[in-house]
């Protein structure tokens, strides 16, 4: 089964024990859950979109490993062409969802630990790249969602991990066994998790030595022993519960996050990428974050798509759409938003060959892409709250426009232009708000802040990477100084 | 029994598509209704033509290995339509 169905898929998670908890209650499954499907739905749609004819150049490839057709989702870069369209895949992933489709982070796992296990194998003499091509190859053969968990909760920002006054801030090895390991910690922010069948876990940082026991690179199954999440709010959320569809924006996709606690889980040996060689920490995390700022440059900008789409609707709607200014701030909006695109198309072309064969993008290009992406979405959701107008925020709910008695006062005070129904006026707006504030500005704005690394980490890689010995040395001859 | 000539529609991925790809596919469709234009390989060629809708000019589709009979047309805009359908007419008419 290379390819799954959507409807298989959904019926996949189903029949997996992931412990999932919420508001104090253990969820059943996020199948049924009203506040959990639209997180299913998004990652439902990577599976339905790969069996439409329009969009399978994109959404499937030939596996490397073995030669038969598999979802994007789950290949091994093999070209600068792979990394391109895998971030236009992502925007077009983006643009049907207008959320967050949580399949990229396990897709930036896998290039970045196929690489790095095949020179921590050549250096070291271990065998974790078998252990990994062996796992890659059941993911592809399944067609996993598979949830890459870099993030640890780190505590005290100022210790490493080993002096943390708790241990387990950073998930790290408590035993090894003949058998296996068995590793405890958590890992936080995980989008998808509850949905997801396995999780690839990484360290969250470069680390020295002394702190082997965190030096830990791994797969288990979601619904392992020991293993469970408890699911972040959004803001919100239990507009999800009220039974409406107009409310909540976009009803069908999302995506929420997890905070996932590895509680004594065992690990078997062949299921681990790396335990205990500190001096690979480094590049796993490098090889990571790049993949996963390059990736922003697709799916922020398929979900900014939706958003400049929307503003110009409620514009339209309202009878703004001829003003300048209105027709400039759309312009602004897709000027920034081709802006992040052009980054994330620029460090896949100019990305390169790794010593296992895989691309790699170019580093300096991914983590200009980031930054850029931690500024963007702000200005143009700034850029859509100023053409939508204080209604996106003040309008009544769905059930005053279904009442009998104030549904005729919404639909004559709230009605823009005559030619467009009150209700189709709301959807938008809705749209807008779920987009800027509600539930999806946590995939859309904080998310880019803060996901794949927070700002002050691609400026780290930026000064490194910047060449700034050149660009002296380039002035210098410009200046005819010896 | 003479089996239909065969149009195999090829698309790019459509991450940023100027253009409706798939009602230009249904358009072509609707104007030669005696042509079968299959959209996947799965029944397998031999193709008579084949018309790769790309949605920009990047046109990024794989059609490598992809060959009609009577040839291939690449379509990048929605204004290429008439040629395409001239060309279908021609070479298979």
């Amino acid at each position: 089964m290379a390819l799954m169905t959507g409807e298989q898929y959904v019926e996949s998670i189903r029949r997996m024990d992931i412990k999932i908890f919420m508001f104090g209650e253990r969820v059943s499954s996020a199948v049924d859950h009203p506040i959990l499907r639209p997180s299913l739905n998004s990652v439902k749609a990577t599976y339905d979109l790969a069996h439409k004819p329009e969009y399978e150049d994109l959404m499937t490839v030939k596996s490397h490993a073995s030669g038969k057709k598999i979802n994007r989702f789950c290949h091994i870069h093999q070209s600068t062409d792979d990394l391109v369209k895998k971030v236009k895949m992502q925007r077009l992933c983006g643009q049907k969802t207008a959320a967050c489709f949580q399949r990229c982070v396990g897709m930036d796992a896998f290039n970045a630990i196929f690489s790095t296990s095949f020179e921590c194998d050549k250096k070291h003499g271990t065998a974790y790249h078998k252990n990994f091509l062996a796992f890659l190859r059941e993911a592809q053969e399944n067609d996993w969602t598979v949830d890459g968990a870099m993030t640890d909760p780190k505590g005290d920002r100022s210790l490493s991990p080993g002096k943390q006054a708790d241990p387990d801030l950073y998930l790290r090895i408590v035993e090894r066994r003949k058998d296996g390991i068995v590793v405890r910690g958590a890992k936080a922010h995980q989008t998808g998790i509850c949905n997801s069948h396995q999780v690839l876990v990484m360290p969250t940082i470069s680390m020295g030595p002394e702190d082997k026991d965190y030096a830990v690179a791994f797969a288990v199954p979601l619904d392992a022993e020991n293993l469970f999440m408890i699911i972040g709010r959004q803001s919100c959320d239990t507009r999800k519960l009220e039974g409406t569809t107009l409310d909540v924006g976009n009803s069908e996709f999302g995506g929420v996050e997890g905070l996932t606690i590895f509680d004594n889980v065992f690990v078997p040996n062949e299921r681990i990428f790396l335990n205990g060689e500190t001096d690979f920490s480094g590049m796993l995390v490098e090889r990571f974050a790049g993949y996963h700022r390059q990736s922003y440059g697709g799916c922020k900008v398929g979900v900014g798509d939706v958003l400049v789409g929307a503003a110009a609707l409620a514009a339209d709607y309202n009878g703004a759409n001829r003003a300048s200014h209105v027709k400039d701030k759309l312009i602004e909006m897709v000027h920034l938003n081709e802006t992040l695109y052009s980054s994330g198309i620029a460090c896949s072309s100019e990305g390169f060959r790794t010593e296992s064969g895989n691309y790699l993008v170019d580093l300096l290009l991914a983590n200009v892409c980031k930054q850029n992406v931690t500024r963007f979405p702000y200005e143009i959701t700034r850029l859509a709250e100023d053409i939508a107008g204080g209604l996106m925020v003040t309008a009544p709910s769905e059930k005053d426009l279904r009442d009998p008695k104030l549904g005729p006062y919404v639909e004559k005070y709230l009605r823009g232009v005559a030619s467009v129904s009150t209700e189709n006026r709301l959807r938008i707006l809705r749209l807008i708000e779920n987009l800027t504030l509600g539930t999806a500005a946590v995939g859309y704005r904080t998310e880019s802040m803060h996901g794949a690394g927070s700002p002050q980490a691609q400026r780290i890689m930026i000064a490194r990477q910047g060449n700034i010995e050149q660009k002296k040395q380039l002035a210098k001859d410009i200046a005819r100084i010896e | 029994m003479k089996l239909p000539q065969r149009v195999r529609i090829k698309y790019c991925g459509g991450c940023n598509p100027r253009y409706d790809r798939t009602a230009l596919a249904a358009k072509l469709r609707a104007a030669f209704p005696g042509l079968d234009m299959p959209e996947t390989d799965e029944d397998g060629g031999p193709y008579d033509f084949v018309a790769v809708l790309c949605g920009c000019p990047a046109a990024c589709a794989e059609h490598e290995g992809l060959e009609g009979r009577a040839g291939k047309m690449l379509i990048v805009s929605a204004d290429q339509y008439e040629a395409l359908a001239a060309a279908v007419r021609e070479r298979l008419g």
